[in-house]
């Protein structure tokens, strides 16, 4: 009993560690919100132009976690900016230096990147609640398998959009490997479906599904809505 | 292999393999098709004036040498042409006629034999996509399939036809948790682009398609992922074969 009691104050360990990587994330979600409030309550024009400080801040948080957030930026509602219908403010990590995401917005095209029937959009907007999506293939967009966090920015009378971070499976597996790995046994990182996002057991590798649900050693993460647990009990 | 430690001059497949060539000219092909595309889908109208070589190259993320020689193609098949003076630069040269003679026109482009190695293609991606969505999609992802599937059923035009499918395969893709096998999929799709629609103008060859579709989507649903991969493989293979027919009965008119 006193192996099983160690295994499950190790998966507790583990989930604090990974609630532990939420705070630069929730942290930059906050500025940008903060910033595109700011640009809409005291620019002449909520344009493009006006999101300059959040551009900056979005470029100066990607070379600050290098390794862990790929993707950062504001994406506006339809219409919310005065002269684009459409428009994602965002922007990559790259090895040199922050570059923006490049996207086809006009509907009519073959490749148009509809964001807003994306779970990371309809979700804030629609409880306001944050979101943690994914992993998903963010196709026309990163194209990349991607968690992406998100919150909803509102002023009390209208919805501007999301603040949004891309999370990089190959990014989660570096940075969560070795938390995985102190549980000792063969483990997982799963989220509310039960999707694999890291994995220590050779047997379910990321983007499978968990062959059980509710397995009695899954420990809840509090600031994701993910769950630790030991694979062999599965 | 020829043993012993290897001596002297690469030959060709090992260079190919150790340092594949730059893709520049595949990125030529991608440009001009994605043009043509836009051109004749009517996004780019006629007369419509594009930005400078500059702007274009840097929106699509192509250097202007690219640019430049996708432009001449299309400059040579007569889809755009260059005016000089006031209100000058390079015009798009919408074709007159219907939007399948264009089709025809463009299909005439691809050789069988390309016709053939994108078939193969098709069908090692979308077979392996439909393997991977029966064990690992969720209903919700089975859901976004059926939407598709109703959005193709209820096209009323090609491009529409052609939107719905392309996007079946996409969502098909995604579903399979496999960022590498959605790209590839969008990648072959570009390079074929809609030419797949002149199977589609015959009702019964539509209805075809639907169904084929249908009996994905109850596979994946039921976990049964190697009759999922069956059915979208024959479906891809049936259909380019009868795009191969449909090109060389082309040639004999």
């Amino acid at each position: 009993m006193a192996g099983l009691r160690g295994a499950t104050d190790r998966l507790q360990t583990a989930v604090s560690a990974i609630d532990a990587t939420a705070t630069p994330v929730f942290d930059l979600l906050d500025d940008i919100r903060n910033a595109a409030l700011a640009a809409y309550t005291h620019s002449p024009r909520f344009d493009v132009e006006a999101l300059t400080p959040l551009r900056e801040i979005a470029q100066r948080a990607l070379l600050g976690n290098a390794g862990w957030i790929a993707g950062t930026g504001y994406i506006a509602e339809i219409d919310a900016l005065t002269d684009q219908p459409r428009w994602l403010e965002w922007w990559m990590a790259r090895p040199h230096a922050p570059q923006p995401l490049r996207v086809d917005l006009d509907p009519r095209l073959p490749g148009f990147y509809d964001y807003t029937t994306a779970e990371w959009f309809q979700v804030p907007k629609l409880s306001g609640a944050t979101s943690v999506a994914g992993p998903y293939v963010d196709i026309r967009g990163t194209n990349e398998y991607t968690v992406t966090v998100s919150i909803a920015i509102r002023t009390d009378s209208k919805f501007l959009g999301v603040a949004a971070a891309d999370l990089y499976l190959s990014g989660l597996e570096r940075k969560l490997w070795p938390t995985l790995r102190q549980v000792a046994q063969p483990a997982a990182l799963t989220n509310a479906e039960g999707r694999v996002i890291v994995s220590t057991d050779w047997r379910l590798l990321p983007g499978e599904l968990l062959p059980c649900r509710n397995s009695p050693s899954a420990r809840r993460c509090e600031n994701f809505p993910w769950e630790v647990l030991v694979t062999t009990s599965c | 292999m020829g043993g012993g430690p290897a001596s002297g001059a690469l030959t060709t497949a090992t260079l190919h393999a150790a340092l594949p060539p730059l893709e520049a000219p595949d990125r030529v092909d991608v440009v001009a098709r994605r043009l043509s595309e836009a051109i004749r889908l009517g996004l780019l109208a006629d007369g419509q004036r594009l930005p400078s070589e500059t702007d274009l190259a840097a929106h699509l993320g192509v250097s202007t040498v690219t640019l430049r020689e996708a432009l001449a193609r299309l400059r040579h098949s007569g889809l755009l042409e260059t005016r000089r003076g006031r209100g000058g630069g390079t015009v798009v040269c919408a074709p007159a006629g219907l939007a399948s003679e264009r089709l025809r026109e463009r299909l005439l482009e691809f050789t069988v034999y390309e016709l053939r190695e994108l078939g193969d293609h098709r069908a090692a991606i979308a077979g392996m996509c439909a393997y991977l969505a029966a064990e690992r999609a969720l209903p919700f992802d089975v859901d976004r399939l059926q939407e598709e599937l109703d959005r193709l059923a209820n096209a009323r035009t090609m491009a529409e036809r052609w939107r719905a499918d392309a996007n079946f395969h996409v969502v098909l893709a995604t579903a399979a948790q496999s960022s590498r096998l959605a790209r590839a999929e969008v990648g072959l799709q570009t390079e074929l682009g809609d030419v797949v629609w002149l199977l589609a103008e015959h009702e019964q060859r539509f209805d075809d398609i639907v169904g084929h579709h249908r009996k994905v989507i109850a596979a994946v649903r039921a976990r049964r992922a190697s009759a999922a991969r069956d059915a979208i493989t024959r479906h891809v293979n049936a259909e380019m074969v009868d795009l191969a027919r449909y090109r060389m009965a082309l040639d004999t008119d």
